[in-house]
């Protein structure tokens, strides 16, 4: 199984000063991991979703830690592909570019958006951002192999140009999609391309959910691009020798990365401000609950919180149902910078080696 | 043909009717069955390992096909409601349809058919107002009554048929009327506040529990049965009576009203053929199920009619938290008016590809049951259970009360494991949604916003009565 580091740059009640603080943290993070030898960091791209996602321009952070790395996989987890975000060829000559200056390291994931709040700053036509997703899909994969690119499409008309530069990786960047929907595991698989699955539910739900993906993606015949055929999911994740202080702040900022998320997403309203959410640590008795419940047998494998014994069996769980690569979130919004780190080193040394191969 | 310690291979005609449906599930749950044989013009929607849906007529001349290798035949398939059917298709299927399936069951070598007679081929006659009668009753079918003269004719038919082929083991079962959860029309009208009933002479009446009858049919399968059983409880009473036994009000209508339902059946405006409702005028017919109890062992968990009347009018939810009937009753309400929820632009997009239905389970001493349907971005919100829920999530009703007051938030509740999701994971934004979506109403603004800012304030104030 391969270990990833995500990335949405999170912060609880940021300053200006906080905000810089925490990018230049999370670069100090995103090399000890290259260091301990992690697949690769995966950023994810979203506008004006205050203390949720800091991270709106992926691609720069994404340059500036390839200067300062070895091996890590660099993902997009993942570019806003509709067009009032990105044009597709400005998506494929920035990849490009960032795959030669980083030895052929891209890993290049594509989606929609679905928060209100980013749609409406970007006057995005939520009734066609699926399809328009579909369209950029097919034509970046293209850009990238084709000498002189030419298209015709509903959304895009492009006269033949030569897009350059072209990537290093042959014959392109491997290409994922996010899946936050129930249904969209078996849909990226029947296009053919690795699945990024934010999604939650208990062992059997995953790995019923693996196992549509793997049969769509074996059917799969894309034209156009290669076939990837990978599923990686996306847990909190906070691992420490000290179980308690693990789950105390792990869990903690767990809920802190929910509720934000469930703001954006869920709550209807278009929130300025600090956000109307649980930041503190759960009371004592819900941490205990919380705590046993992890290993609950319908217990949704959502979070890799604890010391490495608690890490391990959980990280097993994932395996068992058939998981390729774990992306563990544990830059949440509340979780000191220190215990980021110390849990990057703990995780590698501790637990990373029983899954190795 | 058949190896005996599999257990038998049963097939079932009408498999997908509501009878039917509950047939099937307790035949793949018996001890001597091995597979169960589904048949029907729509294709049963029930999964089980012991079990084959096909989808046929019993108007097929190929029926015998499907027989091949079955011990036992169970022929429930008949039209009840005729509906806009016209006369000569419904005597196709009730009387043609039910010769071929013995003759098909005949000519394939199966042992034993069990036939789904009624107490209505008795018919409805002054000469036998009241009486409880037997098996030996004669048979004389209500002249103009399609269904008894239906059921009346298969009897005298069978007599012949049954004297040419003494291989064929034939059970007839002859149920009084019967009611089960599925009988939407006349359950829905049974869990109403008022009784009504009508004016002028009341007969008396027997109803059955639906799953009790489903108990005899296969109870005559397992004991290989043959000869005829009335399926009938105790203590039959009559319309006027029927409010009292549930303890609801009773409202008369008078009797010229009657001549509204003819008119209304003229103009196909009803589904629901006069000939029925003109029962609840005539004689008695009232029938002993002692042979049933005796012979064949049949206890029926709701022994007397007022019994079942009392299951039926029994609201599922009626043990429900007061907070929880003031949250959910009103939605509820709006579903059945308008088939959803009123939603947002934002509900919509964010639906988008989410379909299908959630369950809702509150447990504790308030338990009741709920099931949500996610279709095209518009919430509904339904009483009962989904057989076809993709998750099901369950909690206590008091913590679904913490939530509501907001002395529990609901990302902690399933962090805790207070929550629980089986099925879809990413179903459980429902609980989210539905705590988040109550805060709205409460901070809900301006005149518009009075509605919800009312309905909130009135949950709240229920769900901070205890």
């Amino acid at each position: 199984m391969k270990f990833s580091l995500f990335y949405e740059m999170q912060m609880s009640q940021p300053t200006r000063a906080r905000e810089q603080e925490c990018f230049r943290n999370c670069v100090e993070q995103v090399r000890l991991a290259d260091e301990l030898g992690y697949w690769g960091v995966w950023e994810v791209e979203h506008h004006g979703l205050y203390e949720y996602s800091h991270s709106s321009a992926p691609e720069i952070f994404l340059s500036y830690v390839a200067a300062l790395t070895e091996n890590l996989r660099l993902g997009h987890g993942i570019t806003l592909t509709p067009a009032c975000y990105n044009h597709p060829m400005r998506i494929a000559e920035r990849i490009a570019t960032l795959d030669i200056l980083s030895g052929g390291r891209v890993n290049w994931g594509s989606g929609k958006s679905s928060s209100l709040v980013e749609q409406m700053a970007f006057e995005a036509d939520v009734t066609q951002l699926h399809e328009q997703w579909l369209e950029a899909l097919q034509i970046v994969p293209r850009m990238w192999q084709e000498e002189v690119f030419q298209h015709q499409g509903r959304f895009w008309k492009i006269p033949p140009t030569q897009v350059i530069p072209k990537p290093v990786q042959q014959p392109h960047p491997p290409i994922f999609a996010a899946c936050s929907k129930p249904d969209s595991a078996a849909e990226v698989g029947r296009l053919g391309i690795g699945a990024l699955n934010f999604a939650v539910g208990n062992d059997e739900y995953l790995a019923r959910k693996v196992a549509s993906y793997r049969e769509a993606v074996a059917a799969a015949q894309p034209s156009g691009y290669q076939k990837t055929d990978h599923f990686a999911a996306t847990p909190s994740a906070l691992c420490l020798d000290d179980d308690h202080l693990a789950c105390e702040v792990g869990m903690r900022g767990a809920r802190f990365f929910a509720e934000s998320l469930g703001v954006y997403y869920f709550g209807g309203d278009r929130p300025t401000g600090p956000l109307d959410i649980n930041r503190e640590p759960l009371c004592p008795e819900d941490l205990e609950e919380a705590m046993a419940f992890r290993g609950a047998e319908d217990a949704p494998a959502m979070s890799v919180v604890g010391d490495p014994v608690h890490c391990k069996e959980i990280v097993s769980r994932f395996a068992a149902a058939g998981v390729d690569e774990l992306i563990l979130v544990m830059q949440a919004g509340t979780v000191p910078h220190e215990l980021v780190m110390e849990s990057i080193r703990t995780f590698a040394e501790k637990v990373m080696p029983d899954f190795a191969g | 043909m058949n190896d005996a310690s599999k257990g038998m291979r049963v097939a079932v005609t009408g498999a997908s009717g509501s009878l039917g449906r509950r047939v099937v599930a307790r035949l793949c749950a018996s001890a001597e069955v091995g597979s169960v044989l589904a048949l029907d013009r729509t294709p049963l929607a029930l999964e089980h390992a012991l079990l084959e849906s096909r989808v046929c007529d019993v108007r097929d001349t190929d029926l015998a096909e499907h027989f091949r290798g079955c011990d036992s035949v169970l022929h429930l398939a008949f039209v009840v409601e005729r509906g806009s059917r016209d006369a000569r298709e419904t005597e196709a299927i009730n009387v043609g349809g039910t010769r071929n399936v013995f003759e098909a069951a005949a000519a394939a070598d199966v042992g034993q058919v069990v036939y789904a007679s009624s107490v209505a081929a008795y018919g409805f006659h002054a000469d036998t107002d009241g009486l409880l009668l037997d098996e030996s009753a004669a048979i004389r079918g209500n002249p103009g009554f399609y269904y008894g003269e239906h059921k009346a004719a298969n009897e005298h038919w069978l007599d012949g048929f049954e004297a040419e082929h003494p291989e064929l083991r034939i059970a007839r079962l002859r149920p009084t009327l019967f009611l089960g959860l599925e009988s939407e029309r006349p359950v829905r009208r049974l869990q109403r506040g008022l009784h009504f009933y009508l004016s002028g002479p009341a007969p008396k009446m027997q109803i059955a529990h639906q799953d009790d009858v489903a108990d005899a049919f296969v109870l005559a399968l397992e004991k290989r049965a043959g000869g005829a059983f009335n399926v009938a409880n105790d203590e039959p009473i009559t319309l006027r009576e029927m409010g009292a036994a549930m303890g609801k009000r009773s409202l008369r209508v008078p009797r010229g009203l009657m001549a509204l339902h003819q008119l209304a059946w003229r103009a196909r405006l009803t589904e629901v053929d006069p000939a029925w409702s003109e029962l609840a005028s005539g004689p008695s017919l009232l029938a002993s199920g002692e042979k049933l109890r005796k012979e064949l062992g049949w206890q029926p968990r709701f022994a007397t009619t007022g019994d079942v009347l009392r299951e039926m009018s029994r609201r599922p939810n009626a043990r429900a938290s007061h907070a929880v009937k003031a949250y959910f009753g009103p939605l509820r309400r709006l579903t059945r008016l308008f088939g959803g929820l009123p939603a947002s632009r934002q509900a919509r997009a964010e639906s988008r590809g989410m379909q299908g239905s959630i369950n809702l389970v509150f447990t504790g001493e308030h338990p009741s049951l709920w099931h949500f349907t996610l279709r095209e971005g518009r919430l509904g919100v339904h009483e009962g259970s989904s057989e076809t829920a993709r998750a099901t999530i369950s909690m206590r009703d008091a913590t679904f009360r913490d939530m509501l007051a907001g002395r529990l938030a609901s990302s902690t509740a399933m962090m805790t494991g207070k929550v629980r999701i089986r099925g879809d994971g990413e179903m459980g934004f429902l609980v989210g949604g539905l705590v988040g979506g109550f805060g709205r109403l409460r901070r809900a603004k301006g005149l518009t916003g009075l509605p919800a800012r009312r309905y909130a304030a009135w949950v709240l104030r229920e769900v901070q009565k205890r």
